[in-house]
């Protein structure tokens, strides 16, 4: 069953803004999906008409097979929602505003604040407990807001930029909570522009680019897109004499060298990885050079970025098409004027 | 049903923690034990201080009312939808608890200084000209009349995002109506003159049968602004 499922989904704000266009979206049950985007691609907008907040302008959304909207509280009872903005009431408390949220679920008074103590603790904002939340930091609210959305023990959670103002111990961490929510079986929208997060993370992917969906499918499916077979090596030692040796023995290897120690290897289109990657190790172990580390070398952001671009070209095709379709000059048998 | 009574017993804490609510509470309280004083050295003239005792309350108090009103939705448009409306809560459960938690903190105000106040004034002034039915029914019209002007407020917080704006709003037609139903009833402009037909139903001169009808059509137009507060706000994107 589908946790999440729009049809032709819009939301034209004063009649001018398509802040999302026609997204047909299907997310499973029990899947980590990430929603990515640049900034003002309708991500957060997306998840509030995905909540009921805004209302569609054409479309419909089904959220675990019903029709959502503004008078669906009951739907909303089973979705934890943590909000890009960091809106919350300035003047409360943060241990106010999370019993606040305990109750507006409905959440049992012992229950509530077992569970309060427990997700205070768990995002560390014990100390902060009782400080007004004007006063929190971007992290802070952040982890508040990451505590609110779990308060009901929710089977949906939708997180928008979670990882925003975080450290990195902190951002370690979502990541984590995140991989073990799916272990629970809860399904989860990320909705993010730090694409190695949503790499990490999700089981899905779906791109926003000016309200639409122009990708939907895996990180590796996406991947694909760019096929570069790129790695990059951290290597100590002799790294000018392993690049001669490669660049006079290995044909279809390309060698760049990024820094003193890294060094971005290519390897030729059509070329196996899984065979010359080994090689390549071999040789480099000849060469008395040490390797530091090995690794992929930026390929979802290069597949995101070729995915855009591609949507960009392809726009700009459709317009210029339906241009010269306009402007074409009509013509008219002869001695016949147009009406 | 929850979350009503969450945002309800929330937003009744918040007004229990307001300055402007304990303030007006102190001026009015001060002005009731003024009023019974004054009262002790004009006994026959009891139901004109009342009378202006509570004209000057609708006068200033409207003011109070209008703060307290016209920003029960405006003041927390900026972080209602993520906050709190991605909840489990209705839009309808939000307005309604709204209204329910300022029309209490109002009428508790009024009743609560106004009430002890007049029988203070019957109980403590020698023959004095009030009688108990005519106060019970003058209160009831008052506590309309500030019922009515809280549902206006809420109902401009709901449609107006920027609550100085709702709040200019709601002074500007609420005085302008004030002061022309004050002037259209006047009988002339003296101390006595302007205070209407009040004094008379504090001293118990009235039909009741004359007063169910502007009683009914008060109960009407506010649950014609409650229900207008309910729809407005659902149709908006949060």
């Amino acid at each position: 069953m589908n946790a999440i499922h729009t049809e032709n989904l819009t939301k034209i704000f004063d009649n001018r803004l398509i802040a999302v266009n026609r997204v047909d979206l299907s997310i499973p049950q029990g899947t980590v999906f990430g929603l990515i985007g640049s900034n003002g691609a309708g991500k957060t907008t997306l998840l509030r008409l995905l909540l009921g907040l805004h209302r569609p302008s054409a479309g419909t959304v089904h959220v675990f097979g019903e029709p959502v909207g503004p008078q669906t509280a009951r739907l909303r009872q089973r979705i934890g929602f943590l909000a890009q903005s960091g809106a919350f009431p300035p003047n409360m408390t943060a241990i106010g505003f999370l019993d606040l949220v305990g109750r507006i679920f409905g959440v049992p008074k012992g229950e509530r604040k077992a569970r309060l103590s427990a997700l205070i603790h768990a995002v560390d904002l014990l100390s902060a407990s009782f400080q007004r939340i004007s006063t929190l930091s971007t992290g802070m609210k952040t982890r508040l807001g990451i505590a609110a959305s779990l308060i009901n023990d929710p089977d949906f959670l939708m997180w928008d930029e979670p990882t925003v103002g975080l450290d990195p111990t902190g951002r370690k961490y979502t990541l984590d909570l995140i991989r073990a929510l799916k272990e629970e079986g809860k399904t989860v929208i990320l909705s993010t522009h730090i694409l190695p997060d949503a790499d990490q993370a999700c089981d899905q992917l779906g791109i926003l680019n000016h309200g639409k969906l122009i990708f939907q499918g895996t990180a590796t499916e996406l991947k694909r897109i760019v096929q570069r077979n790129v790695v990059d090596l951290a290597l100590i030692g002799d790294v000018d004499r392993l690049l001669h040796s490669i660049a006079t023995e290995e044909e279809h290897l390309r060698c760049e060298r990024i820094s003193d120690e890294i060094v971005r290897v290519s390897f030729a289109d059509g070329r196996n990885l899984s065979s010359d990657l080994p090689r390549l190790l071999e040789t480099v172990s000849r060469h008395d050079v040490d390797i530091l580390s090995v690794r992929t070398a930026g390929e979802i952001e290069d597949a995101f970025l070729k995915r855009l671009e591609d949507d960009r070209v392809r726009g700009f095709s459709r317009a210029y098409g339906v241009h010269k379709r306009h402007s074409a000059p009509k013509e008219y048998p002869d001695n016949q004027e147009p009406q | 049903m929850r979350g009503y009574i969450a945002i309800l017993v929330d937003d009744l804490s918040a007004m229990i923690r307001s300055w402007i609510v304990w303030s007006w509470l102190t001026l009015t309280l001060l002005a009731g034990i003024s009023a019974v004083v004054v009262s002790l050295a004009y006994a026959d003239a009891t139901s004109f201080i009342l009378a202006w005792g509570l004209v000057l309350y609708i006068g200033l108090g409207s003011f109070v009312v209008i703060i307290i009103a016209a920003n029960a939705a405006s003041g927390e448009l900026t972080y209602l939808g993520d906050a709190l409306m991605s909840r489990s809560l209705t839009p309808m459960q939000y307005v309604l608890a709204k209204l329910t938690s300022r029309l209490l903190t109002v009428l508790l105000l009024f009743l609560g200084v106004v009430v002890p106040v007049s029988f203070a004034l019957i109980f403590q002034v020698d023959d004095n000209d009030l009688t108990r039915g005519g106060i019970s029914l003058g209160l009831t019209y008052l506590g309309l009349v500030l019922a009515l002007l809280v549902c206006f407020g809420v109902t401009l917080s709901t449609v107006i995002s920027n609550g100085l704006l709702a709040m200019a709003l709601a002074v500007i037609v609420w005085y302008l109506g004030l002061g022309g139903y004050a002037i259209g009833n006047a009988r002339d402009f003296s101390p006595e003159g302007v205070l209407g037909v009040l004094p008379l139903l504090l001293r118990g001169q009235f039909s009741m049968a004359e007063n169910w009808s502007v009683l009914g059509l008060l109960i009407l137009i506010i649950g014609t602004l409650v229900g207008l507060s309910m729809v407005l706000f659902a149709k908006r994107d949060l």
